[in-house]
């Protein structure tokens, strides 16, 4: 074979061409790649071959396509002008090549779809959680007020003259409008806790301490109920040690709360148990054991971990979905196994640390003042729009009868009545007719009197996340009292924050 | 009889594809097969009182329309780009692309379309709509919802 043979039959190995005329038929082809007749329509064949009437509509010259499919092949194509109304098709085979190309393709592809999509859904999660907690946000502000109203009445109520019926009648007033704001607290934590901003402690405490306080705390609420309140902690668990203290606190504090709710029978143990100690890391089991007639729906039929449905949180178990976050954060876990009569145990695994060395630590003292009497009254601002919380206020501070009080809704007034009058203390709620508390106290600092200028502030807010309650303190407010609050808290709040040798 | 030539752009994985294997076989297939190239495939529909035959180009995905061989968009009768009503990259800068895809036919309407509706949550098409007025149609090629309308649309529009 000559080398100018071999050279054209290796150049044009892939190749075929056919020359058309301008209606698509086929004048003549090498038919090298694909059989085609004299005559044939190459639209016929495949549509692709459509383009050729625009081609030659359009008076083009030369057009070039990549990566064609056609029945299952895959060709770069070449049209050219040959003559008039005549022209050659190039084909060029590249199935080999542009299979392998699809294969880089779908992988770049797939994962590229799949990123943009994730990216999507997480967009659309955040948006939901802003809307939870805005919704959670309203819904606890909106409940505040009336509770406020109802804790601080009742409290004042049971401290007149009532008889026996009347006072365990407000006695479960005080004690179930309690439970509602713990229940209230008890959502807004959980909302906290599901986004993880919340941050945990490490210090040092005393957890026989802890312990103790735990009893007191639930002593009453058992000896109610009849039953007997049991603490028991293994000897070898140390009396200090490091951790969040408050956190650890509410873990023991939930279960017994749980126990105790369910409990129908004599006693209600918590036990604490020392696992296992590596290093100066310490794992312990606290469980409660409750005997009791019912079993929460929740834990039915359940020898595991506590279901992640979260969908079905009632109020009683809202106290363990919380405990479950809390431990979660702290690397620990819940668990809870019940039998067919009814017995039940539930078990929180919690890592926390021990000191090298322990350092002394400042003992907490807690004051209240109450049955005070003054014989200079106190003059008192009260910044609120909200009637029912109006009127609260007003009695709790009346009622004690230290305070003359003023009580403004609208700013503008709020604003002069600070130009001309003199006051000892200024009581704010979140906000009022629309302006925002700490906006509204930076307007008194500048356009009060000298006197007003420098008055006290105390916020009555319904906010309860520790990120709100610092801002107040950053805007110069001495004090937050949460709603609900009770009479004692807001007087022994006041009494705190003034100077009150003057009023003597 | 006279032959339309239509081109359908778009992102990866949007559906292209699937609008026309919906439309020209009527069936929808759920794993993602990537285009590379171009596939050409034709389907007769009838409007009012013609029929025509739609030479259907199916494109491979890109960012933008700039990506493509221009030979691919030359003589088109009437575009449609495709977006994915999951992923607002895929609709990000559309006024654009338009803009781009007129540069090859001032006169060749174009049909802008949002797939995979029937992702999106039940009861909010209505507002899905408003939240994309500049989509002019969304289809779903999964339940085959309004891709016959689309086609049909926009035959009618080629030829009017
Ligand atoms: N749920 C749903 N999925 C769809 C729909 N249309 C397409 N898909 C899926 O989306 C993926 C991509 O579809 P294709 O039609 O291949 O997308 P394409 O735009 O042609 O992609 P490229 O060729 O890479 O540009 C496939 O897994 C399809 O099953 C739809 O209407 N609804
Ligand atoms: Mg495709």
């Amino acid at each position: 074979m000559s080398i100018s043979k071999i050279q054209t039959e290796f150049a044009t190995q892939d190749l075929q061409f056919i020359s058309i005329h301008a209606s698509g038929a086929v004048i003549e082809s090498d038919n090298k790649l694909i059989q085609f007749k004299k005559q044939d329509f190459l639209q016929q064949f495949h549509p692709f071959f459509e383009i050729i009437s625009s081609f030659f509509e359009e008076g083009k010259k030369h057009m070039s396509f990549k990566c064609v499919y056609i029945n299952g092949r895959i060709f770069d194509i070449d049209i050219v002008d040959n003559d008039t109304e005549k022209g050659v098709v190039i084909l060029r085979e590249g199935t080999a090549f542009y299979n392998r190309l699809q294969e880089i393709a779908q992988k770049r592809n797939e994962s590229l779809v799949f990123n943009e999509v994730l990216e999507f859904k997480n967009e659309i999660l955040k948006e939901k959680e802003e809307f939870k907690d805005r919704f959670i946000g309203n819904f606890s502000h909106e409940l505040r007020n009336p509770l406020t109203l109802i804790t601080a009445f009742s409290s004042m109520l049971l401290k007149s003259d009532l008889n026996v019926e009347q006072e365990s009648l407000i006695e479960s007033i005080v004690s179930q409008s309690h439970r509602i704001k713990e229940i209230i607290d008890d959502i807004v934590d959980l909302s906290i806790l599901k986004r993880k901003t919340i941050s945990l402690e490490q210090k040092q405490f005393d957890f026989y301490n802890l312990l103790e306080d735990l009893r007191i705390n639930h002593q009453t609420r058992a000896q109610e109920k009849g039953t007997q309140l049991l603490i028991q902690c293994d000897p070898t668990v140390p009396k200090i040690m490091m951790g969040d203290e408050r956190r650890i606190s509410q873990v023991m504090s939930n279960l017994l709360e749980h126990a105790l709710h369910f409990s129908e029978g004599k006693e209600v143990k918590l036990e604490i148990l020392d696992n296992q100690r590596r290093a100066n890391k310490i794992s312990l089991t606290i469980q409660v054991h409750c005997v009791t007639g019912i079993i929460p729906q929740k834990f039915k039929n359940d020898n595991t971990t506590i279901p992640k449905d979260k969908n079905n949180i009632n109020a009683s178990n809202l106290g363990l979905s919380i405990t479950e976050e809390l431990l979660r954060l702290m690397d620990g876990s819940l668990s809870s196994t019940s039998n067919e009569e009814g017995h039940s145990l539930i078990q929180a695994k919690v890592k926390l640390f021990v000191p090298f060395r322990v350092s002394e630590t400042p003992v907490a003292i807690k004051k209240v003042r109450n049955e005070l009497k003054l014989s200079q009254k106190i003059n008192v601002i009260i910044a609120e729009d909200y009637g029912v919380a109006q009127l609260t206020a007003v009695k709790v501070l009346v009622s004690s009868g230290n305070f003359a009080t003023e009580v403004y809704s609208d700013p503008k007034d709020l604003l002069e009545a600070v130009q001309h009058k003199e006051y000892d203390v200024i009581l704010m709620a979140s906000s009022i007719s629309q302006i925002d508390a700490i906006e509204l106290l930076g307007m008194i600092r500048e356009f009060g009197n000298n006197h007003n200028s420098k008055i006290p502030a105390i916020a009555l807010s319904t906010k309860s996340k520790p990120e709100e309650l610092k801002e107040y303190s950053k805007a110069g407010f001495k004090d937050v009292i949460k709603k609900p609050y009770t009479d004692d808290e807001v007087l022994s709040t006041i009494y705190k924050r003034l100077n009150l040798k003057k009023f003597k | 009889m006279i032959s339309k030539k239509i081109v359908i752009v778009g992102h990866f994985g949007v559906g292209k594809s699937s609008l026309i294997k919906r439309f020209v076989e009527d069936v929808f297939i759920d794993d993602y097969k990537v285009t590379i190239g171009v596939h050409i495939l034709k389907k007769t529909v009838k409007t009012s009182d013609k029929e025509i035959n739609l030479i259907i180009w199916d494109t491979e995905g890109a960012e933008s329309v700039e990506e493509l061989l221009p030979a691919y968009l030359l003589g088109t009768h009437g575009f449609i780009f495709v977006c994915d009503v999951t992923r607002p990259k895929t609709f990000e800068n559309l006024q654009e692309q338009l803009d781009l895809l007129s540069t090859f036919n001032k006169l060749a309407p174009i049909l802008t379309v949002g797939n995979k509706s029937d992702l999106l949550p039940k009861g909010t098409i209505h507002e899905a709509k408003e939240a994309m007025p500049f989509l002019d149609v969304l289809t779903s090629a999964k339940d085959g919802k309004n891709v016959q309308r689309l086609f049909e649309k926009m035959a009618k529009l080629i030829i009017s």
